[in-house]
């Protein structure tokens, strides 16, 4: 399997250009995926949070750059990282904001919300509010069209449970659509 | 749920996803933000070797001071005993 960083003697010169090399790729990365993964912040419920999230992510993608299957697993990785702190964050203010009083933040400024249609306003919301695993499952595969394989990894699930997830989250939504149409 | 509900899930997850935007020095907060941990990292190692070499020359220096002049205590002479 390739990795990372080939085996070569550790001297200055090779610790500095594979620090190099890592920023470059981390670079490169980044300016690829940054957006597409703060977009996917924000669905899954990382709201205001959703950059700080993604730069966490980024700087423990840095972190384990070595331990990297290959540059390949970078973005999977990163996916997984901000799938876990976003549930973490999620976890975190529901505690929070069962002992304060809390304003619900929107997906979005009120100005952009106005570009979204009233309905699909209206299913993003049943989105947030179905459990944790049925919303990264649902996200992961209708936004980033992800196959089953690739949302287990980013969520450390069986494909088994991400089916049952999927489908559970589909029913509830269907619910919501259905009231849609009646309308 | 139908294949046209599907649809409309993606449309909305598109739509909204759409609206968002990401401050235009991010990168370069980022990549200070990564830095910085890495340099901290780094100096904790470094604290920590520092460290765990004075320990080792304290505890060597304080055996050697405390042994007899001619008590061998890294080596035992076993010569000397018979």
């Amino acid at each position: 399997m390739a990795t990372v960083n080939e085996e070569v003697p550790d001297t200055v010169e090779t610790l500095a250009g594979r620090d190099a090399d890592r920023e470059a790729a981390l670079a490169a990365l980044f300016h690829r995926h940054h957006l597409e993964l703060v977009r996917l912040a924000i669905l899954l419920g990382a709201e205001s949070d959703a950059e700080d999230v993604v730069a966490d992510a980024f700087c423990e993608l840095h972190r384990g750059w070595k331990r990297l299957r290959s540059e390949q697993a970078a973005l999977p990785y990163l996916r997984a990282v901000i799938v876990n702190r976003v549930r973490m964050r999620v976890r975190h203010l529901q505690v929070v904001r069962k002992h304060v009083e809390w304003v619900r933040e929107d997906v979005a400024s009120a100005e952009s919300q106005a570009m979204v249609r009233d309905d699909q306003r209206a299913l993003v919301a049943a989105l947030r509010e179905l459990p944790e695993r049925q919303r990264e499952a649902l996200v992961l595969r209708y936004w980033l069209s992800l196959k089953e394989v690739e949302i287990a990894e980013a969520m450390g699930i069986s494909a088994g449970a991400v089916k049952a997830h999927t489908a559970r989250g589909m029913a509830k939504l269907g619910k919501v659509l259905e009231a849609q149409d009646d309308d | 749920m139908t294949t046209s509900g599907e649809q409309r899930l993606e449309e909305a997850l598109r739509s909204v996803a759409s609206e968002v935007t990401t401050s235009p020095d991010a990168y370069r907060e980022v990549r200070t933000r990564w830095r910085r941990k890495e340099r901290r990292r780094r100096l904790i190692v470094a604290a920590l070797a520092t460290a765990v070499v004075l320990a080792t020359n304290g505890i060597a220096l304080w055996a050697l001071n405390d042994a007899r002049p001619d008590q061998h205590i890294i080596f035992i002479d076993h010569t000397r005993s018979r």
